[in-house]
């Protein structure tokens, strides 16, 4: 009799199991579609807002909406494509659309992009787009594999009370300061010690000191590393110095104790880079006055120069449903009415070029700089270095052991001749799997 | 010379007890600490240590529903708890009465390869058994965190196996004269003198499955096939960058309870059982 | 006539029920651990790509890879290095089932206190750990502080990732260790102790000549399981660092293969290296074997 129940209960439970699984499958619409990503949970709620539109327009289709944390995301991704659950609309890392394209997990969307009800593709920002472009051999040309989610201009935000309590006055674009003039100010912003102490800045961009004054990680045609170049070494030795001997920012032990991001939203902290991303947050958080200025320029070249970044929407090859995994990704990367909302709720500036200039500069809501942002994307904004490689890894060597600058363990040129060899070598491991 | 001895003593007593007060302090203080940090405002824990929180504030408790699949969480967790520890502990008992009392081909051979399996590294193989669930379906549902459970558990049948062998054979032998079937045997003498080393066994493996977390690691995908370890553990690399401490220690206590409060009732089997079967290596 | 015939059908129906009763644990290794190990060996051979799509069988390639990988090596060390624990934990451990066995007051209380850590899961336990030892707000460093000490970086510092894991696994095994060894000790005849006592050995002498080589089989035990649960840590290093921590100070072997296997999706690597660690254990195992007959007590 017991035994019975046993296997009743066995046969229950998988019933229930089982049941639980496909009902995602049938659902109570014609069919469903899977999209995976990650966010804050402002992002989350953003994009529930933005299925539910999407589910409107198109009735009939279902979006079974995963989230998984950002850190997780490559990880499960890789396994469900490997065990063929590839969902069917996912966020695209520009880094992976070499790879991914090349052994078919993400469509080509090119004709989709030519001619679709979405979206005009002239009223995009090109540099959005063609982070998704990749034609066999030379990434940023040739066929589409992703639709822009966001385009992700960098810039440098500063704690307006702060400045005006210091005296200090944030330059404007056009006359950025110099990386002294830029010292000068972390210094008088940098007060009191302990718990309440204020830093300056949050960690420098490497990005910025390091293009800026002149250097890259790679050589022009991305097949050589060039981190022991002398301009690259003083770049990063400056960055790391601005905690070592300037102390006007956290340490790298300070900061795994308490990241910068919650000292700069907590009033301790001066100057931040920021994304548009971090807008919401800062809206509903930050209890201070806050804006945008330019990066400060080396006084190698005195040019002004950061990364713009971004996430894409690929659509899985194999999907069952490619029209309406189609749909999904470009009307949660162009429909109006999503961007607008995505716009208001501080997570991007919009994709579409007219909404940007006749909505999102024109809106009273900080940064007051808001020209800041777009002057990145439209001007002196760059790809990541690491997102023109077929596979990254040379750059993820790069940043793992790159702490040993930051707590002075090493000296930057000890570190970057230490790790230049092991980087090459991943480097032409990934030319070599790109020929193949 | 009798009174120096009592002396002795109870300077050994007093001696063993200070130690052990320690070690007991040792073990329950990142306890309370954690407890105390669940019970604070999230922007109140960056300072000097405070270990009665002030406010004491629960709002933690009915924010993480919230913030994370907590309750999806403890009910994935439940089923394959359940489900496992039941039908796995029958058929482990079973397995255990067969290479104790029954006399069946090639019993040695099988023990053996079964003890041998305890060997073999977990990664060795979790990485074929993700393959062939990737092909069979399974990855991203609670089947592969189950269907193995069910047939049994390698340790808990060898622990029972050692108790039931200290289990006289003559109460078999007379069962069988009575005329008593072998699953009659098992079930109803084998069975119930084995209760104590059963429920230590059940506990054991209640542990080792709610707390599993490379499986649903490496099985489970999505947010509603999460187990509640995946995620305190999503909870705490979503949350590095806000690092709202006071949430995942919330998070934390609710994941722990249930066995805590488990062991506490059972604890007592625990000594009696394994002395019992004895560790003779 | 009857009587041996009667035995007969007893018999058969014996290993009848004996083979159906470890049917299903037999399934459950067949199954899950027999294939798996089976396909562990032959795709060790091939340079298996899920992302790419590629299995074709290239030799020894593998082997050679990860042979020369520099940071397999570090791995390796680090495997090694999680081996310092088990001493720690066997001697607290044995401290306590004294202490609990001679009846100190509180004893129950204590034992439930010392599995605290056990039963509670490796993921709060670490989610606790973070927070306890971190750098600037911790309990930890601020005890310290309140010394005059200042602590190290417990989890992001090279060189103290692995001792901050080294002090978790220690305050963790202290009490299953102690039940163990209380088991044991449960077990040891009194009238050992009864005979030495007549004989006027000291209560040192007794513990050394009694109740030590009366433990040596519970200690070998829990020296074995230590020392394959050791060698196979992995979801320490998987929750405290990102990428296997600064310089791979943290990465154990099984680290290894798992982001081999799922981050950079080398599955064929995965597998070559799993399958030459698997061999390493069993080697490990079967020397502790034949090492283990000199101190181990067999009784009589």
């Amino acid at each position: 009799m017991k035994k019975r129940s046993a296997t009743v209960a066995i046969f229950a439970a998988a019933a229930l199991v089982l049941s639980g699984c496909s009902a995602a499958q049938s659902g109570s619409g014609d069919h469903t579609i899977t999209f995976m990503g990650w966010g804050s949970d402002q992002e989350i709620a953003v994009f529930n807002d933005m299925i539910a539109q999407y589910e409107t327009k198109y009735p009939g289709v279902k979006v079974d909406y995963i989230t998984v944390p950002a850190a997780d995301f490559q990880t499960k991704l890789q396994t469900m494509i490997a065990s063929n659950k590839t969902p069917d609309v996912f966020y695209l890392a520009p880094e992976n659309v070499m790879p991914f394209a090349s052994s078919g997990i993400v469509a080509d969307l090119s004709d989709y992009v030519k001619s679709n009800t979405e979206f005009d593709v002239n009223n995009v920002w090109a540099k959005a787009i063609d982070m998704y472009r990749y034609d066999g051999t030379t990434p940023g040309k040739g066929a589409v594999y992703g639709l822009p989610k966001d385009i992700g201009p960098f810039a440098l935000a500063y704690n307006k009370d702060l400045f005006d309590a210091a005296g200090i006055t944030a330059p404007t674009d056009d006359a950025p300061w110099t990386w002294s003039q830029f010292e000068d100010a972390a210094k008088k912003l940098t007060t009191g010690s302990g718990d309440t102490k204020v830093y300056g800045s949050a960690p420098y961009s490497l990005e910025s000191a390091v293009w800026s004054n002149g250097a890259d990680w790679l050589n022009a045609d991305h097949t050589k590393v060039t981190v022991t170049d002398p301009k690259f070494v003083e770049a990063l030795q400056w960055v790391a110095n601005l905690s070592l001997v300037d102390g006007v920012v956290p340490t790298s032990e300070e900061e795994s104790s308490l990241p910068s991001f919650q000292r700069f939203l907590n009033g301790n902290v001066g100057m931040m880079g920021v994304g548009p991303w971090n807008q919401g947050g800062f809206w509903a958080d930050a209890k201070f006055n806050w804006d945008l200025m330019p990066w400060p320029v080396s006084p190698a070249t005195g040019e002004k120069a950061i990364w713009y970044g971004g996430i894409g929407f690929g659509v899985a090859n194999k999907s069952a449903d490619k029209q309406d995994a189609s749909n999904l990704a470009a009307f949660l990367a162009f429909n109006e009415g999503a961007q607008r909302t995505n716009m208001e709720q501080g997570q991007a500036v919009p994709n579409l070029i007219d909404m940007t200039k006749n909505e999102y500069l024109k809106s009273d809501k900080a940064p007051a700089n808001k020209q800041e942002f777009v002057n990145i994307i439209e001007d002196w904004g760059r790809r990541a270095t690491q997102t023109y490689t077929y596979n990254s890894e040379w750059f993820t060597l790069f940043n793992s052991n790159l702490a040993n600058v930051w707590t002075g363990q090493q000296t930057a040129q000890d570190y970057t001749k230490s790790v230049e060899k092991d980087m090459q070598d991943l480097l032409d491991k990934g030319i070599a799997e790109q020929s193949k | 010379m009798a009174r120096t001895n009592t002396a002795v003593r109870r300077t050994g007593t007093v001696v063993s007890f200070l130690l052990m007060l320690a070690g007991g302090v040792t073990m329950v203080l990142p306890f309370l600490w954690m407890l105390s940090t669940s019970l604070k405002q999230s922007n109140l824990v960056f300072g000097p240590p405070q270990w009665i929180p002030d406010p004491i504030n629960w709002a933690n408790y009915s924010r993480i529903w919230d913030a994370a699949p907590l309750a999806t969480g403890l009910a994935n967790s439940t089923i394959v708890t359940v489900l496992v520890v039941a039908v796995g502990t029958f058929s482990s008992t079973m397995a255990a009465f067969a290479f104790a009392k029954l006399a069946f081909p090639h019993k040695r051979t099988l023990f053996v390869a079964l003890l041998a399996t305890i060997m073999i590294p977990l990664v060795v193989l979790i990485l074929p058994q993700f393959l062939v669930y990737a092909q069979i379906g399974w990855i991203d549902t609670l089947l592969p965190l189950i269907v193995p459970g069910l047939l049994g558990n390698v340790t808990m049948i060898f622990f029972l196996r050692q108790y039931m062998l200290g289990i006289a054979t003559e109460l078999m032998e007379a069962a069988k004269l009575d005329g008593a079937g072998f699953f009659r045997i098992y079930w109803s003498i084998f069975l119930p003198l084995c209760k104590p080393a059963i429920a230590a066994n059940v506990i054991i493996v209640f542990m080792a499955t709610w707390n599993d977390y490379l499986g649903p690691l490496i099985f489970t995908s999505s947010p509603e096939n999460s187990t509640v370890q995946l995620v305190i553990a999503s909870l705490n690399s979503f949350h590095a960058e806000q690092t709202d401490f006071p949430l995942i220690m919330a998070a934390s206590i609710i994941a722990v309870l249930p066995v805590v409060i488990l062991f506490t009732i059972t604890q007592k089997y625990f000594v009696d059982s394994f002395a019992f079967t004895g560790i003779k290596g | 006539m009857t009587t041996i015939r009667r035995r007969q059908v007893m018999q058969r129906r014996e290993r009848l029920w004996g083979l159906l009763f470890v049917t299903p644990i037999g399934l459950q290794v067949l199954l899950f651990c027999i294939v798996p190990v089976g396909i562990a060996i032959v795709a060790g051979f091939t340079n298996w790509n899920v992302i790419k799509g590629t299995y074709d069988f290239i030799g020894l390639d593998n082997f050679v890879e990860f042979l020369t990988d520099k940071k397999f090596w570090i791995a390796a060390g680090n495997t090694v290095y999680m081996l310092i624990p088990i001493p720690f934990y066997l001697f607290f451990g044995i401290l306590f089932a004294l202490g609990s066995h001679r009846g100190t007051p509180g004893s129950r209380i204590f034992r439930i206190l010392f599995f605290l850590p056990y039963i509670s899961s490796i993921v709060a336990l670490v989610v606790m750990w973070r927070w306890l030892f971190n750098y600037q707000y911790g309990l930890v460093n601020q005890m310290l502080a309140g010394i005059g000490i200042q602590g190290p970086d417990w989890l992001g510092d090279p060189a103290w990732i692995k001792t901050t894991i080294v002090i978790m696994i220690v305050w963790k095994m202290i009490g299953i260790t102690s039940i163990y060894v209380l088991a044991a000790l449960k077990n040891i005849p009194e009238v050992y102790y009864e005979a030495a006592r007549l004989d006027g050995a000291s209560a040192i002498r007794m513990f050394f000549q009694i109740t030590l080589p009366m433990l040596s089989p519970a200690i070998f035990f829990l020296t074995i399981v230590g020392i394959i649960g050791s060698l196979q840590t992995f979801v320490e290093v998987q929750l405290f660092t990102s990428d296997g921590g600064r310089n791979y100070s943290a990465a154990t072997i099984t680290y290894y293969i798992w982001q081999k296997a799922f981050v950079s999706n080398d599955l064929g690597l995965a597998f070559a290296a799993a399958f030459f660690f698997a061999l390493v254990i069993l080697g490990v195992t079967l020397i502790q074997f034949r090492l283990s007959r000199r101190w181990v007590y067999e009784g009589e």
